[in-house]
């Protein structure tokens, strides 16, 4: 009984991708420029991945394992700067990014998201929960903590680090308003972009679904590659210690 | 390091933090001088064209030359004029014939618009009503500050004199920042002044064209019509006026401030030039801030040095700076990317609060507010369903090998997720439902709300069911040993672990929710009639700066609950 209601639930959810999926077939053609879309998502998708994973590693593992003076502050500050609503910085960003020439190029799209708090968040929770022996056996040895970091912590961290990259990745792949102000002149459209730009002019239409299922495709397939390794983080950083 | 060696970089610190202030304020004087000179080279454009006839018969030529050449050479000896200046014809100078020529690019750059080189400012004089360039007119400034004491010089020398000895001697920093905060009023007082002298400047050149054009205006006449001196006083506005003394003034006329002089076009005609005065507003613009900045790094900076020095003493100074390294680049952009442009959002409004407030007084903007509020009321109902779902699943005996299948609405890109269930709403019209809900005003929302859910409780409901599975089994087993039943279970230990994950889901779900957009813009452009313009879609729309940094500030107060519930957790 409760399986089944829980299936039943999952279907109703699920009901208007498989009805797009099932329409799709229909599709008589697709957008031109779909696969110049897909590579620019793909670019600033894997660049705001890395640029993520990076940073928050570093600092996470600054807040997590050394100690120094503000750090309570300093981990509070950092959250709240990067968790300031989006819409009051839309204007301003887009200020700075016209200002430094990097509208409508792929630096200006991915700009936003190159920290985030959650990433840092994550790792923060994971690190925490490392056992110290092997990192105090390496600083014995006269390891930096650049290499502890990068050489013992980081690989023991591995769903953590995964987590932080597929959401970074679907993150950036689903963005639309900061494309929509920063690259509006169509020089680099990501897929986003293009498919809301095609379903505004005809939202009922089978070609322009079978493009939604086509750009969906990539952050589908990273979500799904990453769920376990990105439910086991998340499991482990939000449950109770 | 030594005791001494501190000082000394203490000491170093109030000398840079003071010369920064010299050099923004230098850089500020010289940004005035260039608006000033081009604004004037631009005139005298106006006035050499205005009072140059064209030449006798078609030979070629948009003016006169030999009366270019006249009226050039007059201005060199125009009692009172400030600047020095040349007037080229075609690239060969008038005023002064040794002087070298233009060259023929330069000339043709100035086609773009004015240049401003070496103290120089270009302009191209264009053929009277075409915009050919047939020359140039270049003018060099005065220095504004000439003749003046400039405040700031004295002011350095005490905020350095009394910055190194509270660095070197180790007081405290209140005579400092006293000193520092009488530079910043110095300086503030040269960028107002000079703000002030190059309006003023403007003003008395200008008036003396406008006296010289009143004469000169061809045909020779007994009254010149003030229409015809217009073209001269551009960038200002020339009305008639009452005789008055010869220096600039300050009016206050209707709501805006005005710089005007009396300018004698006549016997007995008087007219008034005015024009916005350069230092209403903010003067400087953003240098202004530069310089507040820059006098609050003294004594900022002996604070922080002091506080390494304590840091070396205690040997924390290496790690701390090691750390701090970590986090420099998350930190930069943070600071670069937020903290930044929230100042520059806030600065906006600072500098034209009147047109800034005015875009929140459209009754539409407290709709869009209101309609995005209630919006975001589908994030609770999500939530509820969500944290069902994810008991069910927890309760059964075990999870279906298909629950990663959950997330796909999560994954997949929101305008997909719209145009899916669009498309839904969209086939069932006349088969499920009499209507498409996204074309009725009142119904257009709930379909949004709904999309909206969709998009949350399956990964929500993964979430939770993680966070249940994460509980551990003692917990729960011995309550179950004491007796409690299964409910008294769920009440006691589920729901108190659960209870922050789903508060931190729900702040952190509305402050999305109202930042909602994507489903908006792709199925319903904010209509029909308003009934879906949420508050991005309409700042989008309409961009509304002020109207993105009211909502923002609004939800600066669940992002505080986020950021404690955040903090709370990290440091269990």
């Amino acid at each position: 009984m409760r399986r089944g209601m829980a299936l039943l639930l999952t279907l109703v959810l699920l009901a208007p991708f498989l009805y797009m999926l099932w329409g799709a077939r229909f599709a008589a053609s697709l957008p031109a420029g779909l696969g110049f879309w897909l590579a620019n998502s793909v670019v600033i998708a894997v660049l705001a991945a890395s640029s993520q994973v990076f940073t928050s590693a570093a600092a996470a593992y600054a807040f997590a394992r050394l100690r120094f003076p503000a750090r309570g502050t300093l981990f509070g500050a950092m959250i709240a700067l990067l968790l300031v609503p989006g819409i009051m910085l839309l204007f301003p960003r887009l200020t700075i990014v016209t200002a430094l020439g990097a509208a409508d190029t792929h630096a200006g799209l991915v700009s936003t998201g190159l920290v985030s708090a959650w990433g840092m968040l994550l790792l923060h929770q994971a690190f925490r929960r490392l056992p110290h022996d092997v990192e105090d056996a390496a600083r014995l040895d006269g390891a930096g903590e650049w290499t502890i970091l990068w050489r013992i912590v980081v690989p023991r961290a591995t769903p953590a680090l995964i987590a932080v990259a597929a959401l970074a990745f679907v993150d950036q792949w689903k963005n639309l308003i900061w494309p929509l102000v920063v690259a509006s002149s169509g020089v680099t459209p990501v897929a986003e972009l293009g498919l809301a730009t095609l379903a505004r002019a005809a939202p009922t239409n089978w070609s322009v679904m079978a493009t939604a299922v086509i750009t969906s495709v990539p952050a589908v397939v990273v979500v799904l590659l990453a769920q376990r390794a990105t439910l086991t983080a998340m499991g482990r950083a939000l449950s109770p210690p | 390091m030594t005791s001494a060696r501190w000082s000394a970089v203490g000491a170093g610190v109030a000398i840079v933090a003071a010369v920064l202030v010299l050099v923004i304020r230098h850089a500020t004087d010289r940004q005035y001088q260039r608006a000033f000179g081009l604004r004037i080279a631009a005139t005298t454009a106006a006035y050499l064209a205005a009072v140059t006839p064209p030449p006798p018969r078609a030979r070629g030529g948009a003016y006169d030359v030999g009366r270019l050449l006249t009226n050039s050479r007059a201005l060199r000896t125009l009692p009172g004029w400030s600047s020095e200046v040349e007037v080229y014809h075609g690239t060969a100078p008038l005023v002064d014939a040794t002087r070298p020529a233009l060259s023929v690019a330069q000339l043709t750059a100035l086609d773009d618009g004015p240049r401003w080189r070496h103290g120089v400012a270009l302009v191209p004089l264009r053929a009277r009503g075409a915009e050919r360039v047939v020359g140039a007119v270049a003018v060099r400034p005065r220095r504004l500050t000439q003749f003046r004491i400039p405040w700031t010089f004295p002011a350095t020398l005490i905020a350095v004199a009394v910055g190194v000895a509270t660095a070197v001697r180790r007081r405290p920093l209140a005579r400092y920042a006293g000193a520092a905060a009488l530079l910043a009023v110095a300086a503030f007082a040269d960028v107002y002044g000079a703000a002030r002298r190059s309006t003023d400047r403007w003003l008395l050149d200008t008036k003396l064209l406008l006296q010289e054009a009143a004469i000169r205006v061809p045909p020779p006449r007994a009254r010149v019509a003030l229409d015809d001196l217009g073209p001269v006083a551009r960038g200002g506005e020339l009305v008639p006026g009452d005789p008055a003394e010869s220096a600039p003034r300050r009016l206050r006329i209707g709501e805006a401030r005005r710089a005007v002089v009396a300018v004698l076009i006549g016997p007995n005609r008087w007219a008034e030039l005015r024009t916005a005065p350069a230092e209403a507003g903010v003067p400087g613009g953003g240098a202004m801030w530069l310089l507040a900045l820059a006098t609050l790094a003294g004594p900022m900076g002996i604070v922080g040095v002091r506080w390494a020095e304590r840091l070396a003493q205690r040997r924390e100074l290496r790690p701390a700076a090691e750390a701090w390294g970590f986090l420099a680049p998350a930190a930069v952009y943070a600071v670069a990317f937020s903290l930044f442009p929230l100042a520059l959002g806030l600065l906006g409004v600072l500098e034209d609060p009147r047109g800034a407030f005015g875009e929140l007084t459209d009754p539409a903007a407290w709709a869009s507010l209101g309609t995005t509020a209630m919006y975001t009321l589908y994030v609770p109902a999500a939530l509820v369903v969500a944290v069902v779902l994810a008991l069910l699943l927890h309760s059964a005996k075990r999870t279906p090998r298909l629950l990663p299948l959950l997330l796909i609405p999560v994954a997949a890109s929101p305008a997909a997720g719209a145009l899916a269930w669009g498309s839904v709403f969209d086939a069932g019209t006349g088969v499920l439902w009499a209507f498409n809900p996204t074309t009725d005003p009142r119904t257009a929302l709930p379909a949004l709300m709904v999309i909206g859910a969709g998009g949350l409780i399956g990964a929500q409901a993964l979430l939770f069911l993680a966070a249940l599975q994460g509980i551990p089994r003692p917990y729960i087993e011995t309550a179950r040993l004491e007796g409690a039943g299964v409910w008294r279970v769920f009440w006691r230990v589920t729901v108190p672990l659960l209870r922050p994950l789903v508060l931190l889901a729900l702040v952190t779900g509305v402050i999305a929710a109202f930042q909602g957009f994507t489903a908006v813009y792709v199925l319903t452009a904010g209509g029909p009639s308003g009934a879906t313009d949420l508050v991005l879609h309409r700042v989008y729309r309409t961009g509304g700066e002020t109207l993105a940094l009211a909502t923002g500030a609004l939800l600066l107060g669940l992002t505080w609950v986020q950021v404690s519930l955040i903090r709370k957790r990290a440091h269990a």
